[in-house]
């Protein structure tokens, strides 16, 4: 066990250095020229040279990557072009407000992604698992900026369920601002859900097992929920755990949209102010995040199913 | 299991639509449609954060809030600056109850009263290469002794701490805590309007000691309100406790009576106990919003609202009037413009003037004045807009008519009958839907003389960048707002040696222009200024570096509760003067 | 010259078989060539080629006066209808170029990791995981950036940011299918690494591709809105996402239209994918569909 947990570790060195490479290629051999951009209406050619060195941007190339790889290795960024704020301060007030609207949104999403899976796979091949998948990919079919734009128009708007946008720093009067987004969410990714965990449950009942069990005379509900739910959790948790550097940072349209200050609303912003080092911080974060959560699950792999560390 | 869920979802659902509205008693509500980048004045500079630093920070002078054209008159200063003979030399007397907030950077965390050491401080502050400051330029060249002390520094260590703050200033000194004497490089008829801008405002030593670059999210300042929490989506303001006695003015223009600004004349101000700003960046949740009672009043009305608050002929609708909301509107000082890089061989320099004169003849601009600024604005003839001086109401420009026939003339005497022969030209602008129809619509009527053009959409400081490296050829969706009320701050966007990336963005040159600006800021008198306006008025009518577009109003939509909001150019923090009606407020949230 | 095993053959002709017995499948495919149609006739001028021109009032609503302003007008009256055919014309070529550049990248690079195994397999692999541990939405956004602006860097950015997942499959079908009897067969009567790719081994891998097209095609559509929104999308033309764009400023002043039009065409084609790409792999793999 330790030896495949160090092998899994030694193969992410590799991986991170190509990831910083790629980042680095991206944003900083060829994105814009900030000094240009930071200096306003009324800049001068020697305001911007000064900058220039201010920023360290008139080092190497080279020297310029040593930095990058030593502010991925402290988590230190620097500070925002615009904003001119610590990235690794902004980072750590965004994600509460990301999380206070991911986590509920992603556990309604996975239980009733999961439930409706078993329903359907219960009454497979029949009318009904037909029309639930159809419902599922009209439900995929939609852009989610729509599913925005018309969710806070009429529900927030025209009926007065929710409020239009906000968020409240005081975690209970949050969930008011949190509820919509949060079903907008739902609505977006159940039918990929339902999808996903249908396949996962299905595999399984086409196990020998259930089989076996079939022929002992269990009833098929005894079946599904004992043996097979049971068995298919295994991808759905892997399933879950990869998704959860997502949730860390964010969603873009709905934070926008809602007003909720996340890591989404920030990197949106970034974006539209070429704000180069916190979209470059976003991205690296977000990408080793990535890669811890993927070990996560090979590692968990490992441990449920030892046949993977033959491999 | 799956009734938990339901049950949970539903639990939520109903959870959230019954928690009940918490009272907001005496509090302001906006809706600020950007993210307040910076609480720092040195870095402060676009409206938004303008807005944000002026809640707490002041300067010596202010515009008068009511009275128009605009006026300077005091604010931190006591009295108006007496000005030696040579006009060099400001003494400025400030007034003794001026207070900084409480704060822990000062002894027992008290804040102590401003002196005339900490506008040498600030000024010195934003002069320091190191702070970077995006609007240095207010001061630029302007003080005896500021740059060689800025040029030292650059030369010198930069990690010296803050000692060089000790080093004298030839030209700034304290003669007592109080008083405050400036000497200025050169006559500068201008140098007041700089005190009243967010950049020279006050800040004290301890606080950007303590602070540095913190002081992003952070405020000690003297003003009517004290931050109470930064958030990236929220600010949350207070009354400052120990703000000095101000009160609202008694004099404005006509009609401010009748208009009921007066109302509360010679009242202390400001008159709301909180202000709560709500960033909204979308549109639709601004708009929404507002329909919803839920800010008091709107800053930068969407286009696609007009239909919702103005009738056909541009009357409020009756919802407005029923729900006692007003539309306030009053011309900004600014001008959009279309602009042509004088340095690109395509479209730029003498060669290509016809060409240029011809696209602003094909450019119909009346219908854009409906179609995206709610038909409140005026079509643009020159670069000065009303209520600057030198504004000419009477002046229509030889090449902003709409004249199809005359534009193909002047296309084919340029050698490209009907368009043919010139290359596809490049129009950048800012990735924003308003925009990029406005991009639409000009390139549907470049379309009408033969001429093609390609949009190419880019983030706004991308945008200023590709200008300031002279890389964009045409560009537009861009707006000078008006700096201070003097038509030399759009004068000199055409002066040579201010090229990109200088203020000049389309590098135009003309010589005999620049020697009638220089001639133009040494002048003092009117008639003079007013003869030299027209003559230079004359030379870029006919060069066309840009297609001087619109001069939009600042609207503001506001609710039956709100009063005194007057729109103002010049003076972000208007918010000190208003006044909410919190009981009317109450009796419309609780129907 | 060899033939092509015959499993191959029997494999695609079941498929289509029962793709045939499935009238949902068939229903979708009828709509994707619908779109496809529409989309070849805007690219050469028989549809909606003045998309640019005014049709009415601005903002007027739907009407069936006309079969122009069925769908109402926008800001400069020009026809909605026109612009969501023109913005079809762009979301099937991004859903086409996309394919096109994904999958060339995608079956190379994964044919010789899944074939070669070794230290060619471990920098594939390295390449891919790299570039997919980094969020397509962010890649997206700095290539986008890198390329200027436009359809053309659309194209590129989605097409090197979806070629993983098609490389992934086709690497482990080749590890499957090197060892079996055929190929060793062929290696036997003297066939090369080329011929044992590309003639023997991948025939019988290739219908992972057209699944994984179907759903690369969805994919693509979608982030063009996205990548719209963020104003890093098409430029100077309409598209579905620069319509969606529009309306989020429209809707408040009750214009629909324009969101809903978009939406539904969007709505649909999308919806034909997602079906068409469940039914082929049902299709191919009969094992999923029974149950």
């Amino acid at each position: 066990m330790m030896a495949f947990v160090i092998r899994r570790l030694l193969y992410a060195i590799p991986t991170l250095f190509g990831v910083c490479l790629i980042i680095f290629t991206l944003f900083n051999l060829v994105g814009g020229d900030p000094a240009y951009q930071m200096l306003g209406k009324h800049a001068t050619e020697t305001q911007i040279l000064e900058l220039r060195r201010e920023l360290g941007l008139d080092k190497s190339k080279v020297e310029q990557f040593f930095d990058y790889l030593k502010s991925v290795a402290t988590l230190d960024f620097g500070r925002s072009y615009t904003t001119k704020q610590q990235i690794t301060d902004m980072i750590w007030r965004g994600m509460p407000a990301s999380l206070s609207l991911a986590i509920p949104a992603f556990i309604v999403e996975i239980l009733l992604g999961l439930a409706i899976a078993l329903l359907v796979s219960f009454y497979r091949g029949t009318f009904f698992d037909r029309a639930v998948v159809v419902l599922c990919v009209m439900g995929m079919s939609v852009s989610a900026l729509a599913y925005i734009l018309f969710g806070q128009y009429v529900f927030a708007y025209w009926l007065g369920l929710f409020p239009i946008s906000g968020y409240d720093t005081d975690i209970l009067y949050r969930f008011k601002y949190i509820a919509l987004p949060a079903i907008i969410w739902v609505v977006v990714s159940l039918g990929i859900n339902v999808r996903v965990f249908r396949t996962f449950v299905l595999d399984e009942v086409n196990q020998d097992y259930v089989r076996t069990a079939r022929a002992k005379g269990q009833s098929e509900k005894k079946i599904l929920f004992h043996h097979v739910l049971k068995n298919a959790l295994i991808p759905v948790l892997t399933y879950v755990v990869i998704q959860i550097p997502v949730l860390i940072t964010g969603s873009f349209l709905l934070e926008n949209f809602f007003g909720i200050p996340g890591l989404g609303s920030i990197t949106i912003d970034a974006i539209h102010n070429s704000d180069f080092p916190v979209i470059k911080a976003m991205t690296t974060i977000e990408t080793l995040l990535f890669m811890v959560f993927a070990l996560a699950t090979d590692l968990l792999y490992s441990v449920v199913d030892p046949r993977v560390r033959m491999r | 299991m799956r009734y938990i869920l339901v049950f949970s979802l539903l639990a939520l659902i109903v959870g959230a639509a019954c928690t009940p509205r918490r009272d907001i008693g005496n509090t302001l509500r906006v809706a600020q449609r950007e993210k307040i980048k910076t609480l720092d004045p040195a870095h402060a500079n676009d409206f938004f954060s303008g807005t944000a630093v002026r809640r707490t920070y002041e300067g010596l002078y202010q515009y008068h809030y009511l009275k128009r054209p605009y006026e300077v008159v005091p604010n931190i200063a006591a009295a108006m600056p007496a000005i030696s003979a040579d006009g060099k030399t400001y003494t400025i007397r400030l007034k003794q109850d001026v207070y900084f907030q409480d704060d822990a950077c000062f002894p027992e965390g008290k804040g102590r009263r401003v002196v005339a050491k900490d506008f040498i401080f600030s000024w010195m502050r934003l002069a320091d290469p190191k702070t970077a400051s995006e609007v240095w330029w207010a001061l630029d060249g302007r003080i005896v002794g500021l740059n060689e002390w800025r040029e030292k520094l650059k030369q010198g260590d930069a990690n010296s701490g803050t000692s060089h703050y000790d080093l004298p200033v030839e030209g700034l000194k304290a003669i007592d805590d109080f008083t405050l004497e400036v000497r200025l490089t050169r006559e500068d008829p201008l140098f007041i309007h700089m005190l009243t801008m967010p950049a020279t405002t006050v800040l004290a030593r301890e606080a950007a000691e303590k602070y540095g670059q913190d002081l992003t999210t952070r405020s000690v300042g003297t003003g009517p309100f004290v931050l109470e929490r930064f958030e990236q989506n929220q600010i949350i303001w207070t009354r400052h406790p120990k703000y000095r006695l101000e009160t609202y003015p008694s004099e404005g223009e006509a009609g401010d009576r009748e208009a009921g600004l007066l109302a509360d004349a010679g009242k202390p101000i400001p008159f709301v106990d909180r202000i709560i700003d709500d960033v909204i960046s979308e549109d639709q949740p601004a708009w929404l919003n507002f329909q919803q009672n839920n800010h008091d009043y709107l800053v930068k009305i969407p286009k696609d609202n007009a239909k919702n608050i103005l009738t056909d002929d541009f009357k409020p609708t009756r919802e407005v009037s029923e729900r006692g909301m007003k539309l306030l509107s009053s011309p900004g000082v600014e001008f959009s413009y279309i602009a042509f890089n004088q340095t690109d061989p395509v479209v730029g320099g003498p060669k290509r003037k016809f060409l240029r004169q011809a696209m602003s003849l094909a450019y119909d601009e009346a219908p854009t004045i409906g179609m995206f600024y709610l038909g409140l604005g005026k079509k643009a003839e020159s670069m000065i807009p009303p209520g600057v001086f030198g504004y000419d109401s009477e002046y229509k420009n030889k090449y902003r008519e709409f004249n199809v026939a005359k534009a193909q003339e002047l296309l084919a005497k340029n050698g490209f009958p009907e368009g043919k022969g010139l290359p596809e030209l490049t129009y950048d602008l800012r990735s924003d839907p308003t925009a990029r129809q406005v991009a639409e619509y000009f390139v549907r009527s470049m379309a009408k003389i033969g001429i093609r053009i390609k949009l190419n959409q880019v983030s706004w400081p991308e945008l200023n960048s590709r200008i300031a490296k002279k890389q964009a050829q045409v560009w537009g969706g861009i707006v000078w707002v008006y700096d201070y009320p003097d038509p030399e701050n759009g004068l000199q966007l055409l002066y040579g040696p201010r090229e990109a990336p200088g203020s000049n963005k389309t590098s135009y040159k003309n010589p005999a222009y620049d020697v009638l600006f220089e001639k133009f800021i040494r002048t003092r008198d009117d008639k003079e200024r007013l003869a030299l306006i027209k003559r230079m008025r004359s030379i870029y009518e006919e060069d066309v570096p840009w297609i001087v577009a619109v001069h939009r109003n600042e609207n503001r939509l506001t609710h039956s509760w709100l009063h005194n909001l007057k729109v103002h150019a010049f003076e972000y923090n208007s918010d000190k003067y208003l006044r909410v009606d919190a009981e009317a407020r109450k009796r419309v949230l609780e129907r | 010259m060899i033939r092509l095993p015959s499993q191959s053959k029997s494999l695609w002709q079941d498929a289509w078989r029962r793709i045939r017995r499935d009238r949902l499948a068939l229903w979708a495919l009828g709509v994707i060539v619908l779109y496809s149609l529409v989309a070849l006739c805007s690219k050469f001028g028989l549809l909606a080629s003045t998309w640019d021109a005014e049709v009415g009032g601005p903002y007027a609503s739907p009407s069936f006066e006309n079969f122009k302003t069925i769908f109402g007008t926008d800001i400069f009256g020009r026809s909605v209808l026109y612009k969501v055919i023109h913005g079809t014309r762009v979301a099937m070529s991004v859903g086409l170029m996309t394919s096109l550049i994904a999958i060339p990248i995608g079956v190379t690079l994964g044919a010789f990791g899944g074939y070669f195994g070794g230290k060619v397999d471990d920098v594939i692999v390295w390449f891919y995981t790299t570039l997919s541990s980094i969020p397509g939405i962010m890649l997206l956004i700095a290539i986008a950036y890198i390329l200027g602006k436009g359809l053309f860097s659309v194209y590129i950015a989605l097409g090197i940011t979806s070629w993983v997942s098609l490389a992934r499959l086709i690497r482990g079908e080749f590890m499957k299918h090197k060892s079996r009897e055929y190929v060793i067969a062929a290696e036997a009567i003297g066939a090369g690494h080329r011929i044992r790719i590309f003639r023997h081994i991948l025939p019988n891998v290739l219908h992972i591709v057209i699944i994984n097209m179907s759903l690369q095609f969805q994919i693509a559509i979608k982030s063009e809105v996205i990548l719209s929104y963020l104003g890093l999308g098409v430029q100077g033309q309409p598209s579905w996402g620069v319509m969606i764009d529009d309306a989020k400023l429209e809707l408040a002043r009750g214009v629909w239209w324009q969101l809903t039009a978009a939406t539904f065409a969007m709505f649909f084609v999308i919806l034909a994918f997602n079906i068409l790409g469940d039914a082929l792999r049902d299709a191919f793999d009969p094992k999923l569909r029974k149950g």
